[in-house]
């Protein structure tokens, strides 16, 4: 296969392509370009749009380029009479029943249909007859709006919807020239990956809702960046377009890159991008006044608001020392921006109470077996621990859809939630807290033993050889580790294994190798290690150990801590124990909130600070697999003189930096590129990863059950479409995809606790009631409660930090 | 996530459908047939049958649907007990197809694509060709062609039609009627 090569000339220029290419990759190869309507690189070929008919030497037919394999001495023309007159009459055809109504059309401009009529197509129509009518601006899911009379039926939509995310929900329907794109009736075409179709539409039958009518495609300005909805770290651009305002987001699209993404974008990163030009931003910095209760915030000049800040920063150090003062956050900030907030921590107020994890997470990375995200296209087992890939890494459930689906990987779940996983795969239940229980079974399975492992999969786990690729979602130490032990004990048996950590935010794997944990120095050096401070300018000797995020906050309701800064992190929202987060923010300690939004949190903050989008800063981003990306406006970008009226927050930490020590948090932009470059997280580099033995039980969060067997273990889910800030002050995108308090029981439990589906539930847990509506799925193992996070209205939290949940049934009737 | 109530033909004629399905290597081949035995339960395809077909099939709704309304012997919508599908394609149309057409439908009191009110008949038109010319012009009734029709023949069908309604209606009953024309 390697090196072997097929002949062959087109339009007479010698090319050579491995055996099985088709004639119309071979063409580009050649530097020929062929026409194409349904072909797609990623999609198999169907040859339906015949645009792409060639001449090929001994065929008495055209052959369409787009399905043609190559053969030894092939020799084809596409610059015949014959094949030009081809490419007229299929235009011509297409365009019998097209509206032409290019000048309203979003597509017009960059519009296949458009350019190739122009470039081959018949200056005009000899059509008499009236044009058939379809429907029109047909609303085909939350953000997809559709024009039967525009549509050519390539079918790029329905084959993507098919082979790539393997959903099967969008379909053609009718006949021959009745054809349509459509649904099954009262189903909507909802997938997450829905906005992919508009991208891939040839002509504007698809219409984004957010961008129909908003911008013609030559008034915008491109700018590349690097997706920060989660830590895929998909390649997106952003569309702006400008006016004597300044320059509106309007639009973002793919930037395909293989490697990550394959020119796939999931709806969050596609269409959540409104909150960046809210009205709800917070527009200029907050304090609460003197005496007055938590919650009264009144603006402020920025003056004033730095000033409060040094002022008692100086105040606690002068009392509690440097170990009174905490930093939490760094999840979306860039790597850059973890750096300085770390260095701002540890160097100029001298303490190591500094951690990146706010929702209760052990880790983002894990040194063992360390994966990239496209080893899961040529994996042979694909093992899901604890993670919803579909929900926090969408892009990378795609590849695992593909694996499963037509690469015949097997796949496996493991955790007290089944993944909503679109291809076919086992289940292994586990109970919260207990995944290394499983874990350690599994790997035994592979000596032979394993109790409890179904022996189907024992068997399966035995027998398949190659590649292993493991997700975990960095939460339970305990499974950690196991799942270290797991992926060795593979490797011992000289089969391949990787492991990729699904961190909880875009950035958390950049915050923690910049040193935004309270044990590890930038570059995953030990923070108690001497050498390493003094490499890094600090003391030999930490003034105390660090405090994790659980444990600053336990110090700042017990007094101990009486500064708390937190940087985009709502942790009244993100925090597994909402009690404690709420009782230290509650506490005594000064708290500083840097954010875009009000958030719970930020409400409670003695200072907010208003921070910049992601659109405003430059710096890199490292994703889940550690790649370090470059992201943001750089100098030679149109868009960089966009408006910026809040800080970036990284301009705020060396502002923090100056007024504290009196000269610069870092000499330069030079110096800080140097310090990430030796923290391993130099640009275009891949970063280090955690070693297994920093994996603490303490910075857990998880679930801690407590008491007998009575009530349910409450398991966070995430959800994709719900979160913090960025989903939930971005009205538009909230009101097409709205977030419902659902809970999950398995039917055993259900029926336990006398609920039907679709009961209003009261669930009682430590503190207080939340109250749910009910959904019964085997997807939930039995005993455990499932609670997605980031769902308005929904304190998921009040239920994972306080033991057991007990299920109050029918809240209505009892009310009523 | 709720568990559906099960569509009555599914639960009653539950054998019938497993022959079916393993009548074929893969379940999906067997899905025309399948919603012929729906549509036959019901007199056309209900949402809920459609949805009954994919999950006996392992398709999706959509997939399913797709396939229904490309077939133009499935219904959607209800149906009067026999459809009359007259073909009006060029051999028909010369043999009178066009005279028998405006014959029917004032026979009936509809237009074509209307069920009567009595729900006994549904009238169809057809532009294609329903291949049958050595007997034009043809009416089909149901899945059954009467052919070399006459306005005198189709008032027999009709008579013929009510008539067979009026009994108990045995299921078969229907292809006598129409093949003894």
């Amino acid at each position: 296969m390697s090196g072997e090569r097929v002949s062959l000339t087109i339009d007479g220029r010698a090319v050579q392509v491995p055996p099985g290419t088709l004639v119309l990759d071979a063409a580009r190869q050649a530097g020929v370009e062929i026409p194409v309507f349904c072909s797609h690189d990623q999609l198999d070929p169907v040859a339906v749009c015949r645009i792409c008919l060639v001449e090929v030497e001994g065929s008495r037919k055209l052959v369409p380029a787009c399905s043609e394999r190559v053969r030894e001495g092939m020799v084809v023309r596409t610059d015949t009479p014959q094949v030009a007159e081809a490419r007229k009459s299929v235009l011509e055809f297409l365009l019998i029943n097209h509206p032409l109504d290019c000048p309203v059309c979003d597509k017009g401009g960059e519009c296949d249909l458009q350019d190739l009529t122009y470039q081959y197509g018949p200056a005009l129509s000899r059509l008499a007859d009236a044009k058939m009518r379809k429907p029109k601006a047909v609303d085909l899911g939350p953000f997809i709006v559709l024009d039967e009379e525009r549509c050519i039926l390539c079918r790029r939509c329905t084959r993507f919807d098919h082979q790539v995310a393997q959903e099967r929900t969008l379909v053609v329907g009718q006949r021959a020239h009745e054809a349509l794109i459509t649904t099954a009736e009262g189903v909507p075409y909802a997938s997450v990956f829905s906005g992919n179709t508009i991208e891939l539409c040839p002509v504007g039958a698809l219409t984004s809702k957010f961008y129909r009518f908003r911008a013609r495609p030559w008034d915008l300005v491109r700018v590349d960046e690097i997706c920060h909805g989660c830590p895929v770290g998909c390649h997106i651009q952003l569309h702006f377009r400008a006016n004597v305002e300044g320059a509106r987001l309007e639009r973002v699209v793919s930037r395909p890159f293989e490697p990550i993404d394959d020119g796939w974008l999931c709806d969050r990163g596609r269409f959540n991008y409104g909150f960046v030009q809210s009205p709800e931003r917070i527009a200029q910095p907050l304090v609460r006044p003197l005496g007055a209760p938590r919650g009264t915030l009144v603006p402020t000049s920025w003056e004033e608001a730095f000033r409060r800040v040094v002022g008692r920063l100086q105040e606690v150090l002068a009392t509690q020392g440097p170990q009174g003062v905490g930093f939490i956050g760094g999840g979306r900030l860039t790597n850059e921006e973890a750096y300085l907030l770390q260095r701002l921590a540890r160097q100029v107020v001298g303490t190591e109470n500094v951690d990146h994890r706010v929702a209760g997470e052990a880790a983002a990375s894990l040194d063992v077996a360390p994966g990239r995200i496209t080893d899961l296209d040529r994996a042979a087992v694909i093992l899901v621990v604890g993670a919803h890939p579909g929900q926090s890494a969408p892009v990378v459930d795609l590849r695992i859809r593909r694996a499963a689906a037509r690469q015949g990987a097997l796949l496996l779940t493991l955790g007290p939630v089944d993944p909503e996983l679109r291809v076919p795969h086992q289940f292994l239940p586990a109970a919260p807290g207990h995944l290394a229980d499983r874990l350690e079974a599994l790997a035994q399975s592979l000596a032979g033993g394993g109790e409890g492992v179904p022996p189907r999969v024992a068997q399966e786990l035995h027998e398949r050889e190659g590649l292993l690729v493991a997700l975990w979602d960095g939460r339970e130490a305990a499974a950690g580790r196991a799942l270290a032990a797991f992926l060795q004990t593979w490797q011992a048996q000289g089969r391949e294994a990787r492991l990729l950590v699904v961190g909880d935010q875009a950035n958390s794997r950049g915050a923690e190798a910049a040193g935004l944990r309270p044990d590890l120095l930038p570059g995953y050096r030990l923070a108690a290690d001497p050498e390493a401070r003094r490499q890094a300018g600090l003391a030999p000797e930490p003034a105390a150990p660090g405090l994790s995020t659980q444990a600053m906050l336990e110090h700042a309701v017990a007094g101990r801590l009486g500064f708390l800064y937190l940087v985009g992190a709502n942790l009244v929202e993100t925090f597994p124990d909402r009690a404690l987060a709420t009782a230290a923010l509650e506490s005594e300690a000064f708290v500083v909130v840097q954010d875009l939004f009000l958030t719970e949190t930020a409400r409670l903050a003695d200072v907010v600070l208003p921070a910049a989008p992601f659109t405003a800063r430059a710096g890199h981003l490292t994703n889940l697999e550690g790649r370090v990306q470059a992201t943001g406006p750089r100098s030679t970008d149109p868009a960089a003189g966009l408006p910026v009226e809040a800080w970036t927050d990284g301009q705020i930490f060396e502002h923090l930096g100056e007024a504290l020590q009196g000269r610069p948090l870092v000499a330069g932009a030079g110096e800080l590129a140097t310090a990430l470059a030796a923290a391993g997280l130099g640009s275009g580099t891949f970063a280090g990863a955690l070693p297994v033995a920093l994996l603490h039980e303490a910075s857990d969060g998880s679930p801690t059950p407590s008491g007998s067997g009575e009530g349910l273990v409450a398991a966070p889910l995430p959800t994709i479409h719900g979160g913090g800030g960025t989903s939930r002050f971005d009205r538009a995108y909230g009101e097409r995809r709205p977030l419902a308090a659902v809970v999950y029981l398995n039917p055993e439990d259900a029926q336990r606790w006398g609920v039907v589906p679709g009961d209003r539930v009261g669930l009682e847990a430590g503190d207080g009631v939340v109250e749910a509506e009910v959904q019964v799925t085997r997807r939930v193992m039995a005993g455990v409660l499932g609670v997605p996070r980031g769902v308005p209205g929904l304190a998921w939290n009040r239920l994972t930090g306080a033991g057991r949940v007990r299920v109050r049934g029918r809240l209505l009737e009892e009310v009523g | 996530m709720m568990e559906k109530q099960a569509v009555s033909w599914v639960v009653e004629r539950h054998e019938e459908i497993e022959a079916l399905i393993n009548r074929y290597p893969e379940r999906r081949s067997a899905v025309l047939p399948l919603l012929h035995l729906a549509q036959e339960a019901r007199g056309y395809l209900a949402t809920e049958d459609v949805e009954a077909v994919a999950e006996l099939v392992g398709m999706t709704p959509s997939e399913v649907t797709g396939i229904v309304s490309f077939y133009s012997l499935l219904h959607r919508q209800p149906r009067g007990r026999y459809t009359l599908t007259l073909c009006q394609n060029l051999p028909c149309v010369l043999a009178g197809a066009e005279a028998l057409a405006q014959h029917l439908r004032q026979r009936l009191g509809i237009a074509p694509g209307e069920t009567t009110p009595d729900g006994l008949l549904t009238l169809e038109e057809t532009h294609e060709c329903l291949a049958a010319c050595d007997g034009a012009p043809v009416v089909q009734v149901n899945l059954e062609y009467a052919t070399h029709m006459t306005p005198e023949k189709v008032d027999r069908l009709l008579e013929a039609l009510r008539a067979a309604s009026q009994e108990a209606a045995a299921p078969d009953g229907e292809e006598d009627d129409a093949g003894g024309l």
